[in-house]
C-alpha cells in the first residue's frame, strides 16, 4: 500500500469504514481493557469501561488471552443478534490488539448457499435411507415370494399326486363296478338289495326267477321280506347271516324253496344291505312242506 | 465467577445448535437452520456448591478434521462431540474430529452425544458400534434436542468433568 497515492488510500479508508465497520480493542495480558474505538456499537459491544475485565462483556475473548502466538483469526463470530464479525488478534508490546471487521453480509450469502447445499445433502441422505428401506422391503418380499412359490410348488405336486390317486381309485371303482355288474347280470346267483324296512328295491333276474317273480312285481313293491321269507322277517332280516347258510324262501306260487343265502351291509348306503342267494333244490309246495 | 468454554463439534445438521437452544432456552424447532461461523451462548450452572458460567461455542458443521478451524478451539475447557444417530457416517466424522480437538487442546474432558434418540425407527448406530467406542473409555449419552432427553445430563456431566480437572 506504500506506493498508493493519498486519494486512493483515503478512498480505501472510507470504503472500509462503510463496508466493514472496523472496531478495535486493546487488552492487557490480564484481560483488562486498555483502549477501544471504532464502530464497536455496530458489533453489539457497548458499555465498555477502562480497565474492566473484558471477558465478562465479550464472551469470545474467554480462554484466548493472553495470546500464546503472534496472531489469531476467528472468522464469522456472532457478536450480536444477526451480526457477525471477522475477529483478528495480534500481539504487540502494549498488549493484544483485537480488530473486528463486519462479516454479516458475507455470512448471509454463505448461509443461503450452505443452507441449500445441506438441505440437498439431507434430502439425498433421506432418499438413500428410503431407498435402503425399499431395497430391504423388496428383498424380504422376494424371499417371501420364493418361500410361497416353493410352498405352492409343493402343494401343486401334492394335488397332482392326490388327483392321480383319485383317478386310480375312480378307475378301480369302475373296474369293481364292471366286475360286479357282470356278476349281477350273470345267472350264477341271485342278488338283491333291501332297506331297513324290509323293502326289496332291486334285484337281478336270477333272484326273481328263483322265487318266480317278474320285474314288474319288483317295481310294484310285491317283493318284501314278509312275503318271501316270513321266518327271517320275524327274527329280523337285518340280522340275516353274513355267511352262506341255508334258508327257506316262499316263492310267488307259495311253494317253498331252499336257498343258500348270505347278506352284507351296503357300504355306500348305510342301513341298506345286499343279499346273495344260490338255488340248490327244486321248489316244493307249501302244503308238501307242512 | 468461573467461566468455562465448551465447543460443540460435529457434522452439519446433527443438532448442535438445537442442543444448545434446548439447554439454554428450553426451545426446540424442527426447522433446520445451518450455522455459519460460530455462535456463542452463555448459561450459568451450579455443580455442587460451585456456580460456573458456560460459554457454549456452537461451531458450524465440520465433516473432516481439516474443516475444523483450530482457532475456534483455543481456550476450550471441554467439548461435546455430536453425532446424528440416524446417520451413521456422522459418527465416523466425530471420531476424526476428536483427533483434531485433542491435537489442539490436549486431554481435556469431552463426551460423545448420539443425538435424535427420539427417531428410533431410523436409528442406524447399533450396539456393536457403541460398544467399540465405549472400549476407548469414552462416555456416550443418547440425547434428543426434541424431547430434551439426556441434554441437561450431557452438559452437566461435562461441566463436572471440567470442574474436577479445574479443582485438581
Amino acid at each position: 500500500m506504500a506506493d498508493l497515492p493519498g486519494p486512493i488510500r483515503e478512498f480505501i479508508d472510507v470504503l472500509t469504514d462503510d463496508l466493514l465497520a472496523p472496531a478495535f480493542m486493546l487488552v492487557s495480558d490480564e484481560g483488562r481493557l486498555i483502549d477501544w474505538g471504532g464502530a464497536l456499537f455496530s458489533h453489539g459491544l457497548i458499555d465498555l469501561k477502562e480497565n474492566m475485565q473484558v471477558g465478562n462483556e465479550v464472551p469470545f475473548l474467554v480462554g484466548l488471552l493472553p495470546l500464546d502466538s503472534s496472531s489469531v483469526f476467528l472468522p464469522k463470530v456472532q457478536t450480536a443478534e444477526k451480526v457477525f464479525a471477522d475477529v483478528y488478534f495480534f500481539r504487540r508490546a502494549e498488549g493484544t490488539w483485537i480488530l473486528l471487521l463486519d462479516a454479516t453480509d458475507d455470512v448471509k450469502k454463505r448461509q443461503a448457499l450452505q443452507q441449500r447445499t445441506y438441505d440437498i445433502a439431507l434430502r439425498a441422505a433421506e432418499l438413500e435411507h428410503e431407498g435402503q428401506t425399499l431395497y430391504d422391503a423388496n428383498s424380504r418380499l422376494r424371499e417371501r415370494v420364493k418361500e410361497q412359490t416353493s410352498e405352492l410348488s409343493q402343494t401343486v405336486v401334492r394335488l397332482q399326486q392326490e388327483l392321480a390317486e383319485g383317478r386310480r381309485r375312480e378307475q378301480a371303482l369302475v373296474d369293481s363296478e364292471t366286475r360286479f355288474r357282470s356278476l349281477f347280470d350273470s345267472k350264477v346267483m341271485g342278488i338283491l338289495y333291501f332297506d331297513s324296512f324290509g323293502n326289496i328295491f332291486e334285484s337281478n333276474d336270477t333272484f326273481l326267477q328263483l322265487l318266480g317273480y317278474s320285474r314288474e312285481d319288483l317295481t310294484r313293491g310285491l317283493l318284501t321280506w314278509k312275503q318271501i321269507a316270513p321266518t327271517v322277517a320275524e327274527v329280523g332280516f337285518l340280522d340275516a347271516p353274513e355267511t352262506l347258510s341255508q334258508k327257506e324262501f316262499t316263492r310267488k306260487d307259495q311253494t317253498q324253496v331252499s336257498l343258500l343265502f348270505a347278506t352284507a351291509p351296503q357300504i355306500e348306503a348305510p342301513g341298506n344291505r345286499i343279499g346273495f342267494a344260490i338255488g340248490f333244490s327244486q321248489p316244493k309246495s307249501t302244503q308238501a312242506g307242512s | 465467577m468461573i467461566q468455562k468454554k465448551i465447543c460443540m463439534l460435529g457434522s452439519f445438521a446433527v443438532g448442535k445448535t438445537s442442543l444448545v437452544r434446548r439447554f439454554v432456552e428450553s426451545i426446540y424447532t424442527d426447522k433446520y437452520h445451518t450455522t455459519v461461523g460460530v455462535k456463542i451462548d452463555k448459561k450459568t450452572v451450579k455443580v455442587g456448591e460451585q456456580e460456573t458460567t458456560l460459554l457454549l461455542w456452537d461451531l458450524e458443521g465440520s465433516e473432516t478434521e481439516h474443516d475444523l478451524r483450530k482457532s475456534y478451539l483455543r481456550g476450550a475447557s471441554g467439548y461435546l462431540l455430536v453425532a446424528d444417530g440416524t446417520r451413521k457416517d456422522t459418527l465416523y466424522q466425530v471420531l476424526s474430529l476428536q483427533l483434531r480437538a485433542e491435537e489442539a487442546l490436549g486431554p481435556v474432558p469431552f463426551l460423545l452425544l448420539l443425538n435424535k434418540s427420539d427417531l428410533t425407527d431410523m436409528w442406524e448406530i447399533d450396539e456393536r458400534e457403541r460398544a467399540a467406542i465405549e472400549q476407548k473409555n469414552w462416555k456416550i449419552i443418547n440425547t434428543s434436542a426434541k424431547t430434551g432427553q439426556g441434554v441437561e445430563d450431557a452438559f452437566l456431566s461435562l461441566t463436572e468433568k471440567m470442574m474436577e480437572k479445574h479443582d485438581g
